[in-house]
């Protein structure tokens, strides 16, 4: 269980940044799954497989509020979303994964979930494909437009600190 | 998984406190499994009259807006729109359409 909360907490703390609202989605999510848990019928890697599915859509949803509730220019969210992670006491990375981590967070929910799977879980398309039914192409598209953004964000900031 | 450090930390004390807090919640209570014959009939049959009923007055709404024509679009059919977009970056929609398109 212990090794599955840490889990879901690092998919929903890298889909939403924000410490407390990671907190709260990991809750529902395990409260949830605590709920229907002995009712589940499958072995491990199924009760796993279920359990990420769950926290992808809650993630999903939060983070679609989430955008819905900040309507802000992309350079204000990246300086605002930046100094929330580097402030958060659970992140011990340096001010590039910062930026980086804000730059995810400026991206579509999907997508976000897509990049995150791809680039900080290295899960495979047809993984990602089987859990939730999305083409492995339209997967690749996603990715592909994501990574774009951010390769984007990041050379704009680099540019505009050694112009 | 977990290939690449994503610089987040989680302390054992922090898992130790959900785990704690989700534990404390009450577990559903299930169906009793001897529902009465009858009460599931009649709970079925008006299911199934309100169903019917709904079905009469409500007609399906014509798919009409951008937003929506867009939510019936597959994956790839999305892909290759996005591309054909990408294509006419002189018009510079990229960065207002991209953002709406999930």
């Amino acid at each position: 269980m212990r090794e599955n909360y840490r889990l879901v907490f690092s998919q929903c703390r890298r889909m939403l940044g924000v410490t407390e609202d990671a907190q709260d989605v990991s809750q529902a999510v395990f409260v949830k799954a605590w709920q229907a848990w002995e009712g589940f019928e499958g072995n491990e890697a199924q009760r796993r497989a279920w359990l990420m599915r769950i926290t992808r859509n809650a993630t999903v949803d939060a983070a679609r509020k989430r955008n819905l509730r900040r309507m802000a220019s992309l350079d204000v969210m990246l300086e605002e979303r930046t100094a929330q992670v580097l402030s958060s006491p659970d992140f011990e990375g340096d001010a590039i994964l910062a930026r980086l981590h804000a730059a995810v967070s400026t991206l579509p929910p999907k997508q976000r979930w897509v990049f995150q799977a791809r680039y900080f879980d290295d899960r495979t398309y047809a993984e990602l494909s089987a859990e939730t039914g999305t083409s492995e192409g339209g997967l690749k598209a996603s990715y592909h437009h994501a990574r774009k953004k951010i390769e984007s964000i990041l050379l704009q900031e680099a540019q505009t600190l050694f112009h | 998984m977990g290939q690449r450090d994503d610089g987040f930390r989680v302390s054992d004390a922090t898992i130790e406190a959900a785990i704690a807090g989700v534990i404390s919640q009450p577990h559903v209570r299930r169906w009793p499994r001897r529902l009465s014959a009858l009460y599931m009939a009649a709970a079925v049959a008006l299911v199934l009259g309100m169903g019917a009923a709904l079905n009469e007055v409500l007609k399906p709404e014509t798919c009409v807006t951008f937003a929506c024509q867009l939510d019936t679009l597959s994956d790839e059919e999305l892909a290759g729109m996005m591309d054909l977009m990408e294509d006419e970056a002189s018009l510079g929609l990229e960065e207002e359409v991209w953002p709406t398109l999930y």
